[in-house]
This record gives structure tokens, sequence and C-alpha cells, in this order.
């Protein structure tokens, strides 16, 4: 899909700045509204596989993960591995109740203090039908009120039992309605942000390499970017299309904490949090994670004056697709760059644009000076 | 319910936000579509007051009464961070604010955030939030740059899309947006009697109908109103307080107010005569502006009627179109009915 870039005022000499900006925001809307719930990321991958076509040869893998082959190098060339997980968290419809109520699963960590009253859209073969998620109302409860379980609410979507058997499934997705907002100082806010945000920095990031090469005629690596599935409910399509791929060096593009006044500067035991939006892409350290890359992508954000910040995690995994590309086949040398991202799994996700394109230029400049030849 | 002429128009009526004490743009627009062979006139509390004259004078004054304002938030505080501090207005459980859309008087955009999951503990997993612990993020970073377009005292609302849900429909303000088009179609009826009709304010924070019902000075007033409906899961038939689809909620007693008898026997009276499907308040919970308009001046009888709706008070309130129209046609045979009582 041919990104349509909007007409705006700005200053000629800002043009590039302006209409990366654009660029980006653009394909950000068209990636985050539509659904990609864990295990059904059909129509995300669509959209991503639309923006792609202009990159590489596109293809499916077994587990649904989307896989462009950028450029493709000599046998024994480098060949560099870039993955952004395109599913979202959402539920799954587990049982239709006499009545038309749906009760459902989770699929990825729904956050049960969000859930109550808020719109959701079911996904059927049938179509789209607009829901809400309900739970015991106020007047009913007794003692302390509580945040609803999974297994207590249910979804309302204005049909009778014989109606709702009639379009829906047991399996069929849930995402939650999220509308994309645009906010002060670049920030957006929008469902699924975690990680279509990532989805949109792999793929600049790709098309500044792409070009660099080209321009310079340099001797092909390969670049590979994988939107992976099911990274919400265990790294199902990471783990397996890295095994598939088998690249030299990986790096797994994913979000993670910006503060807010509850978890500022505060210690979670394997996670510290201080870094913020706009400040640039997060840079991690993890026990599993490649040092060399990490180290590698701080001194070139210094060197060429990208911002970016750093974030260690303890313990013996990240939370993130990189946990699984490591050990996959005979192991593979991974790390993670992450977009700094406010209210993780809610509908309200939200992430600075700057943050989105300083990760691809991070990305595409390690790239760059790591295998141009 | 007309598609075009009543659901278009009751989705204008949920788009505008209108918090208690800030329903001046709700006013403006039942203003302009009020028919022209009415009288309106704005009183001291920002009530709007109309008369209509009918073919006949009515033995009894009665008047008919639905809140214009909705349940939503006021700034209180903006933090040095840009974040801003806000309480809500009207009866909110917290839990439906956390992690949603919001748009602030201005018109500006934002979002009411918390601690993400992956750093609650297992107690916060369990413990509901307290209005003091949420906050509005614009996405500015200092106090200075969220003034340019918030002020202390300015006004919330959700930000819900208006939605077709399979039979019903899914929209912030429903409580009480739908009187209000109710009683602006009354409005516009040939009428057998004089009625007086009133848009009132401040319902969801105590009400300031009884200010409009002493000005009015009728003999029987009539609360137009939303109320709960839990015909969900888990609850008890008999504690559901109403249903959705079975038709107006006629209440014999809430919080707030005893319904006049005779108003209600000669309510279910109509229904029955007209084949119009009615139920009846099953629990005696919340209340509508009856009880402040049966308190004003030296009194008057009063009855709530009110629309079934799911999840009021909430972003995603949900109402049934057929109920909209089973309870139309209940205020239509009250408008002719009740005065000569």
């Amino acid at each position: 899909m041919k990104i349509i870039i909007k007409k705006s005022t700005f200053n000629s000499k800002d043009f590039k700045k302006e209409s990366d900006f654009m660029e980006t925001i653009q394909m950000l809307k068209m990636l985050c509204q539509v659904n990609g719930v864990a295990g059904s990321e059909d129509r995300a991958l669509d959209v991503a596989e639309k923006i792609c076509n202009d990159l590489g040869p596109c293809k499916r893998t077994v587990h649904n993960s989307l896989v462009c082959e950028v450029m493709k190098g000599e046998e024994g060339a480098p060949h560099l591995m870039l993955d952004a997980h395109i599913d979202e968290i959402g539920l799954t419809v587990t049982h239709i109740e006499d009545n038309g109520f749906l009760r459902v699963a989770q699929c990825g960590g729904v956050d049960r203090r969000i859930v109550m009253a808020s719109p959701v859209v079911v996904h059927s073969e049938k179509g789209d039908f607009p829901g809400v998620i309900g739970s015991i109302p106020p007047h009913i409860q007794t003692g302390e009120k509580k945040n609803p379980k999974i297994e207590d609410i249910w979804v309302d979507i204005g049909m009778s039992g014989e109606e709702a058997k009639e379009v829906i499934e047991l399996g069929d997705k849930i995402s939650f309605v999220g509308p994309f907002t645009e906010l002060e100082n670049n920030l957006v806010s929008s469902k699924a942000n975690d990680d279509r945000c990532c989805c949109v920095a792999i793929i600049k990031a790709a098309e500044e390499i792409k070009k660099y090469w080209g321009e310079n005629n340099l001797s092909p690596i390969s670049l590979t970017l994988v939107f992976s599935s099911q990274e919400e409910t265990g790294c199902l399509g990471a783990a397996t299309a890295a095994f598939e791929i088998n690249p030299t060096e990986a790096i797994a593009v994913d979000v993670s904490f910006a503060s807010t006044p509850e978890i500022a500067n505060k210690h979670f035991g394997w996670v510290y949090c201080d870094c913020e939006l706009n400040k640039g892409p997060i840079i991690n350290i993890g026990a599993v994670l490649s040092r060399r890359m990490s180290k590698r992508l701080a001194e070139i954000g210094k060197e060429k004056n990208i911002p970016h910040q750093v974030e260690v995690m303890g313990g013996g995994s990240t939370g993130t697709n990189a946990d699984k590309i490591v050990s996959a086949g005979a192991g593979i040398e991974a790390c993670v760059v992450s977009v700094p991202l406010r209210y993780m799994h809610t509908p309200i996700e939200t992430i600075s644009i700057d943050d989105v394109n300083n990760a691809a230029k991070l990305i595409a400049s390690y790239a760059i000076s790591e295998y141009a030849r | 319910m007309d598609e075009i002429k009543e659901l278009a128009l009751l989705k204008e009526l949920c788009e505008i936000d209108g918090i208690s004490g800030c329903e001046n743009k709700v006013r403006e627009w039942i203003k302009s579509h009020l028919p022209k062979d009415c009288t309106a006139r704005t009183d001291a509390r920002g009530n709007l007051i109309c008369e209509k004259k009918g073919k006949k004078t009515p033995k009894n004054k009665v008047m008919f009464a639905t809140h214009m304002d909705e349940v939503g938030f006021i700034v209180v505080h903006i933090e040095d961070n840009g974040l801003i501090k806000f309480e809500a207005v009207g009866g909110i459980d917290t839990r439906v604010v956390i992690g949603k859309p919001v748009r602030l008087e201005s018109g500006k955009e934002g979002v009411v955030g918390a601690k993400p999951i992956h750093l609650q503990t297992k107690e916060e997993r369990e413990e509901t939030l307290k209005f003091s612990d949420l906050y509005i993020d614009i996405g500015t970073k200092s106090r200075e740059e969220t003034e340019k377009y918030v002020q202390l005292g300015d006004y919330i609302a959700f930000r819900t899309e208006f939605t077709k849900m399979g039979k019903y429909i899914c929209a912030k303000a429903l409580d009480d947006r739908t009187g209000c088009l109710l009683l602006l179609k009354l409005l516009e009826e040939d009428l057998e009697y004089d009625i007086t009709v009133v848009f009132t304010v401040m319902e969801e924070i105590g009400g300031a109908a009884g200010n409009a019902a002493f000005s009015v000075n009728p003999d029987i007033a009539v609360a137009v109103d939303s109320t709960t409906a839990a015909d969900v899961p888990g609850v008890s038939p008999s504690k559901c307080v109403s249903a959705l689809g079975k038709g107006p909620v006629l209440t014999f007693k809430d919080r707030g107010s005893f319904s006049d008898r005779e108003l209600f026997k000669c309510a279910k009276e109509l229904c029955k005569e007209k084949d119009i499907p009615y139920q009846l308040k099953n629990q005696v919970v919340g209340a509508t502006d009856a009880t402040a308009m049966g308190k004003a001046g030296s009194g008057c009888r009063t009855i709530s009627m009110s629309v079934p709706t799911r999840y009021i008070h909430s972003p995603s309130c949900v109402f049934n179109p057929e109920d909209y129209d089973s309870t139309k046609r209940l205020l239509f045979a009250m408008a002719k009915a009740y005065p000569e009582l």
C-alpha cells in the first residue's frame, strides 16, 4: 500500500523531518487500527505485507509470521534479522451463553483493571461485531470492590443466544477498541502500539539500509524482516521463524516501559524504570542478549548523535522474542532495541513518533556501520 | 426507532459533552431543535423550561422533566510534569475509567493512564484504584504546556464512539440523552392538553429540577430518566433492577421518593390498554429528578419512568431502541391522561 503523505504547512528546510514524521504516523495508524490478536494476525499481516512489497519478496511461515527478504547476500555473507511482533493482546470466545453473552479467555496478558465497560470488536468469519465488556454491576457486589476476573466478565454484543451462535464461533478473537489519538509532543495513543510501532521501526530501518546499499553499490548482505505472530502468548512465531531464517545476528524490536509517576525511578526487581518518552529508543542489556551488539548500538548511537537510553533486564529473560530467538537452532546472537511506551497492554498505549524514527535510524546505522563494505 | 429522524438525532445528542454544571452545549442543541410553536426560557440554574399549548386547558398542570447532563470528570490539579489530576462528577466507578480515552472541555484529547500489568504486584491486580491515583495524559511535559489546553475546573468527558451493537446501541451519555430526545419528540406532537417540558441540569450531582418545579408549579411532575438494567450473567432476575427490551421501567419507590400511587396505577393501566410492554423497577436503587420536583414549593405528585440501560454511568452505556419506542408510546399516553386525572 502506498503511503499517502498529507500536505501540511512546514518550512522547506524541515521537509525531510516533517515528511518522515508524516510517513511514520500514517504507516503506524494503518497498522495499529487493524485486528491482529495473537493467533489471528492475518489482517495486520496483510497491511504489513502491502507496505513491505516494495522492499522485497514476502512469505508466511507455518505459524503465520510474515517474512520479508529485503536483501539477499551470497553464501557466507552476514545475515541480519530484524524482528517485531505483529500480534496484540486480546480475548477469545470460549462460550456463548443462551442469552447471547460471550464468555472469554485472554490472549496474552490482559490487564483486568481496564476491562470494565471497554468497547471491543468480535472478529468472526461472518464479520466484525462491536461489543462491550460487562461485569457484575456495583449494586450487586458485596464486600470490597475488586477487579473482575477474566472468568467473571462477558462480552455483550446486543444479540440473543440464537443470533450470536449464528455468527460467532468458539475461538473467534476479540480486539479492544483504542482510537488512534495524536497527543502533544509527537506522541500518539492507540491500541496495539505494542508492537506495531516497532513493526514501523523495522520497516523504516530496512528502507534506509536498502537505500544505502543501493546508493553505494555495496556487496549485499542478507537482511530479513520478521513480523512475528503469537509473541504475547509465548513467542512461537519468532522462535520458529528464527530457526528457518537462521541469521548470523538478530535484533528483536519491542516496546518497554516509559516512565509514569507510579513507576518512575523505581526498581521492580527485574527492571529499573527510568526510561522516558521522546528520549530515543532503548538499548537493552540482559543476560541472554549479546553484550557486543548492545555495546555497538550504544557506541553508534553516540557517534551518530541518535538519542538513546539504556535499560537492563535482570534475570534470565527479557520478556521479548529475543529469549526465543537466541535459543533457536544452534543459537543466534541477538539483542533487543525497545521503543519506550506508556500504559502497556491497555487500549491507550502511548509512544513517541520521534522514538520510532530514532529506533529505525539507530538500527540502520548499526547495520551500515557493521556491514557496509 | 426511526433510523434517520431519531437514531441520527440521538447520536448527535450523545456526542455532545455536557457534564453536570456544563450543559450549555446540550441546551443550545435542544433549543435549535425545538418546534416553533413552543416557548422556551432558561432559568437561573440553567434548566430549559418549554411550554406548549394543546387543544384544551388541563385540569392538572403536568410537567415532564429529563436531564441534559451526563456523568464525567472535572480537573482539580495540574502536576508539574504536565499530568492532569481529576475527580468524578456524578457516580462513576473508577474501574470503568482506567485505560479509557477522554476529551477535555477545550476539545483536547487525552487518555487515563495507570501502571502497566507487568509491573503490578499480585495485590495491585485485585485492588481497585481511587480517583486520586489516576491522571490524564495529553502528552505534555510541564504544567505550562498543559495549561495551554486545560484550566482548573475544566470538564472532561468520555470519548466513546456511538456504535450500533447488534440490536442495541452503545454510547456514552445515553443517560439521559434518550430522555431528551423523547421529550423533544413529545413537544413536536399535536397535543391534546397544554404541557410543560423541562430539560434539567445537574441531575447527576443532586439536581436543579426542584427550582424549575418551583417556578412551573405543576400538579403532576413526571421524571423521564434512564435506569440500570442488570439483566446480565450472574444476576438473578429479582435483582436485575430492569431488563432491556421489556419496555419503560415504572418506579414505585427509589432512593429518593415514592411515586404517587394514582399516577403509578394509571401508567400501568395505560400500558395494558394500549398493549405497551412495561416493567417495574425491582430494586430500590438510584433516584431521579422526581425527588426534587415533589418537594418544590408546596409539593406536587410525581412519578419516575425510565429507559432501561446497561452499564450506566460508564463510557459504554447500552440500550435497546425498542425500549425507546415503548417508552415514547407511554409518554404520549401520559400526556393525554394525566391532565384529566
